[in-house]
């Protein structure tokens, strides 16, 4: 059984943090899965690797497993303000990336 | 922030199970009643009480039918506002008509796409959709409820909510908390494998319920995360709708490449054309199936660009021996009956796809199976309600002490969705015999029973949960039982009197769909009564107790009055 929890009331910075890794687990996790969504979908078509519906289907189920481990992750990663950096900076650099073979490829 | 890996995860598995639970709870229980939805339906709508029927005849049934139709009102009011000038009274040009059963369904599935003259997007259309008796033709009415597959089953996954599909992310997120909650629940509990085989229900109330939970949930793991999963991959796009924002452009090229490939024209001719004989098409597909080694129902019928050149039939294989729901599509030329396209086989990871969402809808025939999934389904209730009555259980006396109503607001709310939630289920199948057939609106008024009997279980599990102040238990969950106890019966002998369909005789006559819904009520029934009685029992020792040596000994107490009461 699960020992002690963190102190109860949670002073002010501790509780700012909690609350950073949960905005980080949702909303960070999301943008970090579209990103992956979108670079997977535009490879695996642009490259002619799979057929349109085949990518974005191998995409999303890949995207879904992957927020599962971002969301646990937000919770035991030891920097806050990393774990922010990993998840937007990744977000934008694959959504990015699809976007550019998207445009390569019209 | 946390010490260590594994209290990070006990966090994240106490307070999101906590906050998500009960959206998790909703999908548990509705989806395990949505295994029998068609079922559900025969017992609420007496007149599709009759076997299931095939595909009937497109060209003698389905044709004058679908030649009779017109967008409903609802349709053509939802679209008002996206029409330039008036709204036409008679829509003329119909995109799609469609057909669609399964192996269970007595009655089908009917639906016609108009074209929206004045449209802003020209892809917008106005829709009919209907109920059809197969053997007659006839449409059914429209007031009536199918409180099965229109009601329970789009609760599971959207809680009726529809606004902006609001619903169906909130229960998305909590299919998500039902994953991160499995795996950290796995990384708290150490003696995994011992897990399985732990249940001491002589022991302490909260240690027995810590057992239940881990029990339920260990037991049924794969099924759990299987389930959440495939239920965010079937609504994967709407999730994350990239080919429809981000990627649109490469998503309009696929499909401009996929029209030409595939022969199936996108857009209508703008010439008037006749249409051939389906009946003629639907033997011919039906032909190629067998010869494939494959002969089967059909499942899913669709007339496209109807009236026009362009358009083309397409056929569909029922998936009953299948875990694709339909398959086999055999698309032929409209006003001739040439065969145009036979849908290649699934790609790789089509077939996963198809397979993975396949199992969790379950359209195929396989009764035992049908019956896992419920167990599976109650499973996950029993994990999720342990879930409740643990956190309460081991807060209660330290929060009764410091005053605080955290226990107390968990409790009202857990009362309110595991009993609650039930009650509101059989109060709406009572109403359901009660009001007479002929009433108009009468699916209106079943819905709004149900709300209304959900709510009132809510307030009285507020109301009595006063006794969590005392650290006691909230007398709300054995009321509730007996409520239970009570109406679910009440409704199988509603049932006897307003359709004459007893027991005696759909047993019988082997008439699963009512016997068996009518057989689960009652079953429903037992289970509430046998739990009223034990809580009432251990209450009522308890708290005679708890007043002469006080809440210090009322655990120890407790205990020994279920192990009186299991042996007794």
């Amino acid at each position: 059984m699960p020992a002690a929890r963190s102190p109860d009331p949670k002073p002010g910075p501790l509780r700012l943090q909690l609350l950073a890794r949960i905005a980080a687990a949702i909303f960070g996790g999301y943008a970090l899965c579209w990103g992956f969504i979108a670079l997977g979908l535009a490879l695996l078509y642009t490259q002619g690797i799979l057929s349109f519906h085949d990518a974005e289907h191998l995409s999303s189920m890949l995207g879904l497993l992957l927020y599962l481990l971002v969301f646990c992750w937000a919770f035991v990663a030891r920097s806050v303000s990393r774990l922010w950096v990993c998840l937007l900076g990744g977000a934008a650099l694959m959504a990015g990336a699809a976007s550019l073979l998207q445009r390569a490829h019209l | 922030m946390f010490q260590n890996f594994r209290l990070a995860m006990a966090w994240l598995h106490t307070w999101f199970g906590l906050v998500l639970g009960f959206v998790l709870m909703v999908a548990f229980f509705f989806g395990a009643l949505s295994v029998f939805d068609r079922e559900i339906d025969r017992w609420a709508i007496p007149q599709t009480r009759f076997a299931p029927q095939p595909m009937p005849s497109f060209d003698r049934v389905l044709r004058p039918a679908f030649e009779r139709m017109q967008p409903s009102r609802d349709s053509v009011d939802s679209m008002r506002e996206r029409v330039e000038g008036e709204m036409p009274t008679h829509f003329e040009t119909v995109r799609r008509w469609g057909a669609y059963t399964t192996h269970r369904d007595p009655v089908l599935a009917v639906f016609a796409g108009y074209e929206l003259p004045g449209a802003k997007d020209p892809e917008d259309a106005v829709w009919a959709s209907h109920t059809m008796d197969p053997r007659s033709g006839a449409l059914l009415s429209e007031g009536q409820l199918r409180i099965g597959s229109e009601f329970f089953y789009p609760l599971h996954y959207s809680l009726n909510l529809h606004w902006r599909d609001l619903g169906i992310w909130i229960v998305g997120f909590a299919a998500l908390v039902m994953l991160a909650a499995l795996v950290s629940g796995v990384v708290m509990h150490r003696k995994f494998f011992r897990e399985f085989f732990t249940f001491r229900p002589g022991k302490s109330r909260q240690r027995s319920t810590l057992d239940l939970h881990n029990l339920s949930g260990v037991l049924a793991l794969p099924f759990h995360f299987f389930f959440a999963f495939t239920g965010l991959l079937i609504f994967a796009g709407l999730y994350f709708p990239v080919g429809h924002s981000q990627l649109n452009p490469l998503h309009e090229l696929h499909e401009r490449l996929e029209a030409q490939e595939t022969g199936l024209p996108h857009q209508r001719a703008g010439v008037a054309a006749p249409l051939a004989s389906v009946d003629a098409m639907v033997a011919e597909a039906q032909r190629r199936w067998a010869a494939k080694g494959m002969a089967g129902e059909v499942g899913f019928l669709a007339v496209q660009h109807v009236g026009d050149a362009n358009g083309y039939v397409s056929v569909y294989r029922a998936g009953t021996d299948r875990v694709a729901l339909t398959g086999e599509g055999m698309h032929f030329k409209a006003a001739t009956g040439e065969l145009l396209r036979e849908d290649p086989p699934r790609t790789a990871v089509d077939s996963v796809n198809e397979f993975l969402t396949g199992l969790h809808l379950q359209h195929f025939r396989h009764w035992l199976l049908r019956w896992l999934y419920v167990l599976g389904g109650l499973l996950g209730c029993v994990c999720i309600a342990t879930g409740f009555l643990f956190f309460v259980e081991k807060r209660k006396k330290q929060h009764a002490r410091d005053g605080s109503a955290g226990s107390r607001i968990v409790d009202a709310l857990a009362v309110g969705t595991v009993t609650g939630m039930p009650l509101a289920v059989v109060v709406m199948l009572l109403a359901n015999r009660l009001l007479p057939a002929e009433l108009a609106g009468k699916g209106d008024w079943e819905r709004a029973l149900f709300w209304a009997a959900w709510a009132l279980a809510l307030l009285h599990a507020a109301w009595r949960s006063s006794a969590l102040a005392q650290a006691r238990s909230n007398p709300a969950w054995r009321e509730q039982c007996a409520a239970i106890a009570l109406l679910a019966p009440a409704a199988v002998l509603a049932n006897a009197l307003s359709t004459g369909d007893h027991l005696f005789r759909t047993l019988a006559s082997l008439y699963w769909p009512v016997a068996g819904v009518d057989l689960s009520l009652l079953f429903g029934a037992a289970v509430a009564g046998l739990t009223a009685r034990k809580i009432g029992r251990a209450g009522a020792v308890a708290h005679a107790s708890a007043l002469v040596h006080g809440p210090a000994d009322l655990a120890a107490r407790t205990g020994a009055a279920l192990a009186e009461v299991k042996h007794g």
